[in-house]
């Protein structure tokens, strides 16, 4: 069997430093109009010591480019123009911002503080007669993460709906600075755990991108399989949340069956059910492939028997359809505006996907494809085909990715070692610095790191998927929803808080 | 590698089961807190419902209200924003409750011990009965964990 050199891809990054913050912001709000462009990252970096430098990391697959836009602040500068005044991706990043560094974004509708939520001001946002607002969090019903939301009803519908998090900030950003790089994954692992190899795979692709290295074909091709493995299991949990939700008790009963597999699968693979040490900066796992990969093939093939048709019973069933249909509508253009990633922007119809927007040349021989909502409906049922779909997509790439794990022939793509990587342009004057992303079940994850001389982690940015739906969610409970149809929203969304939060 | 489970093994589950009717009455309400976790600790509580745990059983179930809790399930490294919520949590369960702590995290702060955002412990905030360790600790131990706590109060009495 052939295998892909190391060499496989084409993307490039540039960098495009500008004077001054306001050229930043003023380049980087072209690409909102820009169809297929993405921003990445947000947010300060530091270069030798404190908070310096604004960067901005736009993707641009239409044209196979990550663009690096940064520029430093003038001396004392305390403000700047506000970027998600006319990009609402950045509306949270900005209040993170304002909060870790008092520069003020001027134009940012809302300033309140946003990683501790207990010093922040309540803020009542619907008026008028009839109004209840409805508390719910941060300790509520079923085994969920802390969080809080603050519901406006009038009667049973739901006018207005905000979601506070940051109840969980655990600071993972700063406790990594001054790690020693291998150190820094473990807190990777712990981003998100149901988003282990996620995570572990943007932070060691982001280690190996800042320190120009590709490592094997091998290495990367571990990294698909396990990343699908992750993907079985957390969207058999959603299917099972969304049943759960409809009250349908025996489909709940089944597709958390489906989940247990799965995970079982996965400890027995490697060690842990939710698939630890797997992935790490540099090196591949311990896995003996060719040992394991049929009968991890015929198990991956009874639990997709019951889950296809677990699925197939709830496609005819009418009381659990119509809970999702029309349910929870994202408009496109929110999810364009938003930066909505994962199954939350496919079922709006946009084909959002690091798999294939970033990771094409890794992932087509396997004979991957996307899978989008075409009539880009957007609602609760969307979500539902898309994951579905998904998870048919992601049993064909396992199969074959487990097949060319066993039989491929790694060797002829070179030494294990690994070779240099060239795809930043020549003078990026960004140095030890690195960007890794991965498609998470959830959507796209993105680390930005940057390293001392000593490979000690002197900077860590993650951007976790649900990170850019939350706000999302708020918009699409609120557009004509009752607050009997919360839980269907939110079961589709299938968020996490854990990686917001860090 | 099949998926079979046990069950002789578990017979001495089902004796420390009939002990908790004693204290208890019928059955054990398990309420549920996240102070700080990554997310796997939840995976795997939510997993003791799932058919090849079924901690129902066992006569444990899930309460949506503290206020109708016997245990208090308490999972991940416990952040300042979530200390006084944790707090109040404990404060609402009627006596006699009992407290585990799920996860190296709720035991000592795991990989976030060193966070400026890591307030201590749960131990330190409320009292213990039963820690659970692993990262995430599994269905089987969680359920171990829960029945061990149950145990090791067999003498309480209504106003423990």
């Amino acid at each position: 069997m052939k295998v892909l050199t190391a060499q496989g891809s084409n993307l490039k990054h540039v960098e495009r430093q500008h004077h001054r913050i306001g050229d930043l912001v003023h380049a980087v709000v072209h690409f909102a109009s820009e169809e297929s462009a993405q921003l990445l990252y947000f947010g300060w970096i530091p270069k030798t010591g404190g908070w310096s430098r604004l960067l901005a990391v736009i993707g641009r697959p239409k044209h196979a480019l990550i663009e690096w836009h940064h520029a430093a602040p003038t001396f004392g500068q305390t403000a700047y123009p506000s970027l998600s005044a006319r990009w609402p991706a950045a509306l949270w990043l900005e209040r993170e911002m304002w909060e870790l560094t008092k520069v003020l974004p001027v134009g940012h509708p809302d300033l309140r503080a946003i990683l501790h939520p207990e010093n922040q001001e309540e803020r009542i946002v619907v008026h008028g007669d009839e109004v209840f607002q409805l508390p719910l969090g941060p300790v509520r019903s079923d085994v969920v993460e802390s969080m809080f939301m603050r519901f406006d009803t009038q009667g049973e519908q739901i006018v207005h709906m905000q979601p506070e998090l940051f109840y969980k900030h655990r600071d993972i950003e700063r406790l990594a600075v001054g790690l020693l790089y291998p150190d820094g994954r473990f807190l990777a692992e712990r981003v998100a755990g149901t988003s282990t190899i996620a995570h572990a795979t943007a932070y060691a692709r982001a280690i190996e991108h800042a320190l120009g290295h590709v490592v094997h074909p091998k290495v990367e091709q571990e990294r698909i399989v396990f990343g699908e493995l992750e993907r079985l299991y957390n969207h058999a949990h959603d299917m099972a949340q969304m049943a759960s939700a409809a009250g349908m008790t025996v489909a709940q009963a089944q597709l958390s069956r489906v989940k247990e597999e799965c995970l079982r699968v996965n400890g027995d693979l490697c060690g842990s059910r939710y698939l630890r040490n797997a992935v790490l900066p540099y090196k591949g796992s311990d896995v003996e492939w060719a040992q394991v990969v049929s009968t991890v093939i015929r198990r991956l093939r009874d639990i997709n028997g019951r889950f296809t048709q677990c699925l197939d019973l709830l496609r005819r069933t009418p009381t659990f359809v119509d809970r999702f249909v029309g349910a929870g509508i994202v408009k496109q253009e929110w999810a364009r505006a938003y930066g909505t990633v994962g199954p939350v922007a496919r079922a709006c119809g946009q084909p959002v996907d690091v798999r294939e927007d970033y990771l094409r040349d890794r992932y087509e021989q396997q004979a991957y494809r996307v899978v989008v909502d075409e009539a880009g409906t957007g609602d609760g049922w969307a979500r539902f085909v898309v994951r579905a779909g998904e998870w048919e997509i992601s049993q064909r790439v396992l199969t074959k990715g487990l097949q060319l794990l066993a039989n491929g022939d790694f060797m002829e793509a070179g030494s294990l070692a690994g070779t240099q990587d060239d795809s930043k342009n020549d003078g990026f004057s960004l140095e030890r610095t690195g960007i890794g992303l991965s498609e998470s079940p959830r959507g796209r994850v993105c680390h930005v790191v940057q390293l001392d001389p000593d490979g000690r982690l002197a900077f860590w940015g993650i951007r976790a998927a649900s990170a850019w739906n939350w706000p999302v969610l708020g918009l699409a409970v609120a557009n004509g929803n009752i607050q009997q149809d919360f839980p269907p929203i939110e079961a589709s969304f299938g968020l996490s808080c854990a990686g917001v939060d860090r | 590698m099949d998926n079979k489970s046990d069950w002789n093994e578990l017979d001495a589950e089902k004796q420390a089961a009939s002990r908790l009717r004693r204290i208890f009455g019928k059955s054990l309400h398990v309420r549920h807190i996240d102070v700080g976790s990554c997310n796997a600790c939840e995976s795997e509580v939510l997993a003791l419902s799932n058919p090849y745990y079924n901690f129902h059983r066992l006569g444990l179930f899930f309460t949506a209200s503290p206020r109708q809790a016997d245990v208090l399930l308490v999972t991940g490294a416990m952040t300042p924003t979530m200390k006084p919520i944790l707090m109040e949590t404990y404060e609402a369960m009627p006596k006699p409750r009992l407290v585990v702590a799920a996860g190296v995290c709720a035991i000592h702060g795991g990989v976030f011990a060193n966070s400026r955002q890591f307030a201590g412990p749960v131990e330190s905030v409320i009292p213990v009965d039963a820690f659970i360790p692993g990262c995430p600790p599994t269905p089987y131990a969680l359920i171990n964990g829960i029945l061990a706590a149950v145990n090791g109060r067999e003498g309480v009495t209504r106003d423990a």
